[in-house]
């Protein structure tokens, strides 16, 4: 892979290092759905059905 | 100074059109041909549009909001018209039917009046794509208007029509605002359905709204949401607010405002003493209080990921099959295939820690401030600033100097409003950003409302090459002294 993407993965992998190292597991995974405390939303961003995702096809 | 009456028109806002039209005693089938004839002689150069859509006066246009346009980012759809992203193989998928937003903007009567240039997939931060160009900035009529939503930006800059839509995953409205000098508000992530839209990465992409003004802004996102019940009601709390200098000045008085610190003291150059002088003159009028976030390089890696990794899962497979894009966004496709879910999820747990830790900060301010930008456009030097077809990485103009910026809010999925602050001769205005708590959209147009009274108190200023080609264009009486109709407000 040309050096745009392999810096990409380079710094992908330092980020998960300190995050790792930084990050109190007990804040769970900060998974994206469900992830706005504040609101107490849930993310239905995408209307009925997910993001046009290959729906093109 | 002398100012084109479509100019007056379009500043007195959507919602003082019809008073603004009645005191030049001008219909609003005349200010729509005004207004076609306008994007005829300039958008030979610009590059704006993709698209447009012609329509006759009284062919179903009877109310005047059927001559508020909208201008649609090309990876919105419109009912009839193909929905392209700037991507070759995607120039014939013609759209069935609208995407949310355009039809909650249909129902409340504007008109739609064409398809903007964007970066293929929103992709990039220059606004061009192989498929339709490049769209030129309106301050220069040459060179990036900034991205990805340049091409509405530069409609709403040069007065094609009232209101732009774009999209924002990292920066792509607030970016183009401020390389164009217009207003823009990213909402909350979540806050707008984005049914009918060309998603880049879902769990950052949100409409944006590129106006004039901020009250223009506010008031497409409230209609574009569906939400005009409430219309009148909110137009009459934010009036009410910040109708005169006196009663903005008080509301800014009595706000309390976080500067991101280390975002001022990344600025360099120019514009770094430029925002010095302007934030001296705020602490004057408001109560600023220091707020240190500790944004690093890990805001932006988290922010990359997140875009590569969301985007090869949408859309690899489909270009696989199709025309190559360009080389830089293959390779960000490319690494978003070989990034771990480990990586993906580290990089979401970095979101998550940064969006605690930002509404913890806020918890006693009103809003936050930062630049929009780290870097103006000139009339020179726009290949240093080329983005899809350069590197990536921290050491590339783009990043460094545009996304540091406007990255850290797309993480946290805050509302923002990016606006014109101080004028900056031949050049688009200084641009900064305010940042709202989640779903406090009405609170932050408040603010930047009445910033936008006493920072701009006449109003929107037209790039002078756009001005000059239109007076070159028309004749001498349309034009009108400046503020005439502001006054009819």
């Amino acid at each position: 892979m040309a050096a745009v993407g392999n810096w990409i993965l380079r710094e992908s992998r330092k980020l998960s290092d300190w995050v790792i190292a930084d990050l109190d597991p007990s804040q769970g995974p900060g998974l994206i759905l469900g992830w706005n405390e504040t609101t107490g939303e849930n993310s239905a961003n995408c209307g009925d059905d997910l993001p046009r995702l290959g729906g093109l096809q | 100074m002398t100012r084109d009456v479509v100019d007056i028109v379009l500043d007195a806002g959507i919602f003082g059109f019809e008073s603004a039209l009645e005191s030049r005693n001008l219909s609003a089938q005349e200010f729509h041909r005004l207004q076609e004839d306008r994007v005829s002689v300039v958008d030979h150069d610009l590059h704006a549009l993709v698209s447009r859509i012609g329509f006759e006066p009284g062919d179903g246009h009877r109310d005047w909001r059927n001559y508020v346009k909208l201008v649609v980012k090309d990876n919105v759809d419109v009912a009839g018209l193909a929905t392209t992203s700037g991507y070759r193989s995607l120039k014939h998928e013609v759209a069935r039917q609208d995407s949310d937003v355009v039809a909650n903007w249909k129902r409340w009567g504007g008109a739609i009046s064409g398809k903007a240039n964007m970066d293929e997939f929103a992709l990039g931060g220059s606004s061009s794509n192989q498929l339709f160009g490049s769209t030129n900035n309106p301050w220069f009529g040459d060179g990036t208007p900034g991205g990805s939503s340049g091409g509405p930006a530069v409609a709403v800059a040069s007065g094609y029509c009232h209101v732009g839509i774009g999209t924002d995953t990292g920066g792509s409205i607030r970016n183009p605002a401020a390389w164009s000098g217009v207003t823009a508000l990213k909402p909350s992530w979540t806050g707008l359905n984005l049914s009918g839209v060309h998603t880049q990465a879902w769990s950052l992409d949100t409409i944006g709204f590129l106006a004039r003004s901020v009250e223009d802004c506010h008031r497409a996102w409230q209609i574009c949401s569906g939400n005009t019940s409430g219309l009148s009601e909110h137009d009459r709390d934010i009036a009410a607010q910040t109708s005169t200098y006196h009663d903005s000045a008080d509301l800014l008085k009595s706000s309390t405002i976080g500067v991101v610190d280390e975002l001022f003291a990344s600025l360099e150059g120019q514009i770094r003493s430029e925002a010095s002088n302007w934030m001296g003159d705020l602490a004057s009028r408001t109560n600023l209080v220091s707020v240190k976030i500790g944004l690093d390089d890990h805001a932006m890696t988290s922010c990359l990921v997140t875009i590569a990794c969301e985007f090869a899962t949408g859309w690899s497979e489909f270009i696989a099959n199709n025309a190559p894009i360009a080389e830089g966004s293959q390779f960000l496709v490319d690494a978003g295939k070989a990034i771990s879910a480990f990586e993906y999820i580290n990089a979401q747990r970095y979101r998550h820690a940064l969006s605690t830790y930002v509404l913890r900060q806020m918890r006693s301010l009103d809003v936050l401030l930062c630049p929009t930008t780290g870097i103006q456009p000139t009339p020179f030097g726009y290949d240093e600033m080329e983005f899809n077809s350069a590197e990536i990485g921290f050491g590339s103009p783009m990043w460094n100097y545009a996304a540091r910026y406007t990255t850290p809010w797309s993480l946290t999925g805050q509302p923002v409003i990016a606006m014109p602050v101080q004028s900056r001769g031949d050049g688009p205005p200084l641009s900064m950003q305010l940042i709202g708590k989640p779903h406090e959209e009405d609170r932050l147009a408040s603010i930047a409302r009445a910033m936008e009274v006493i920072y701009r108190p006449e109003g929107y200023e037209i790039p002078s090459w756009v001005r000059d080609r239109i007076r070159a264009a028309n004749p001498p009486h349309r034009d009108v002294k400046h503020g005439d109709c502001r006054d009819n407000r």
